[in-house]
């Protein structure tokens, strides 16, 4: 853990904003980078952004110091962004994959932006557990047991969850035609 | 290429994709200070309403202690006996 950070949260405990204030300027891209995967909507993003400094302010006091700051504030980050999804999992649209411009010719030469977009409407698809998991296995790259940390869930629980998941998500894509919509399928 | 060896190549190139979102400092501030001023408003009307009652209960004990009588004085006030025949 950064001194600084430990510093931070120290004079922030004792009363200063300003401590506060430098931690958001310190990881307000890493938690905006996670919650972007929640909502590609630049405004809403931004207000889960915020609903995750405003929380992890009032949770501070239980933050003990044995894991990174930032691994804690992913943890708010991760609760806060499936509250998000199962609040709004009735009245998301879903984005057919027809719509999507292609990305790229080549795999090798994707356009970022369009890889996650078109990831996050084959992800949407799924009900907020599963494309939790899904989301934080393949946009985060966390081992099933990092999932099972940030979420609360068992290994196993997790395992399986993944398991079906990726078995729902493989199904979709083929109804979606997926490997035409990139022109992937030579 | 298979659906999801596809769905990991895609995922491994949106990795790579910067959030336009950044400066919610000063966001995150307003708000943390707005909860905080939400938070002392009730104890603030609790706090007053304890200080009104106190007055009001001084108010009535400084009455008290000047106008009426104390037990403690009647004990050394002398009995007064009537003869009864």
């Amino acid at each position: 853990m950064e001194d600084s950070d430990w510093n931070d949260i120290q004079a922030c405990l004792a009363g200063s904003d300003d401590a506060f204030a430098r931690l958001v300027e310190r990881h307000e891209r890493g938690v905006a980078r996670q919650m972007w995967r929640f909502s590609r909507d630049p405004g809403r993003c931004e207000e889960l952004v915020q609903d995750v400094f405003v929380e992890a302010y009032q949770s501070l006091r239980t933050y003990r110091g044995d894991a990174p700051f930032l691994h804690w504030l992913r943890r708010i980050a991760t609760r806060v962004g499936y509250r998000f999804w199962r609040e709004r999992a009735k009245d998301r649209p879903r984005v057919p994959l027809a719509n999507i411009e292609p990305i790229a010719e080549r795999r090798d030469e994707v356009d970022p932006a369009g890889a996650g977009e078109i990831l996050d409407a084959l992800l949407g698809r799924l009900a907020p557990d599963d494309r939790l998991v899904l989301t934080l296995e393949y946009f985060e790259e966390c081992s099933m047991k990092e999932i099972a940390e940030r979420t609360g869930w068992t290994e196993d629980a997790v395992k399986m969850r993944a398991y079906r998941a990726r078995a729902k998500l493989r199904e979709i894509a083929e109804r979606e035609k997926l490997l035409e919509v990139l022109g992937w399928t030579s | 290429m298979d659906e999801l060896k596809a769905i990991e190549t895609l995922a491994a190139s949106a990795r790579r994709e910067e959030p336009p979102v950044g400066g919610v400092g000063t966001a995150v501030m307003a708000r943390i200070a707005a909860s905080r001023r939400r938070r002392i408003w009730p104890l603030s009307v609790f706090a007053a309403a304890a200080a009104a009652a106190a007055l009001v209960i001084l108010a009535v004990g400084l009455y008290t202690a000047a106008n009426g009588a104390d037990p403690l004085l009647e004990l050394s006030v002398p009995l007064e006996v009537t003869t009864l025949w």
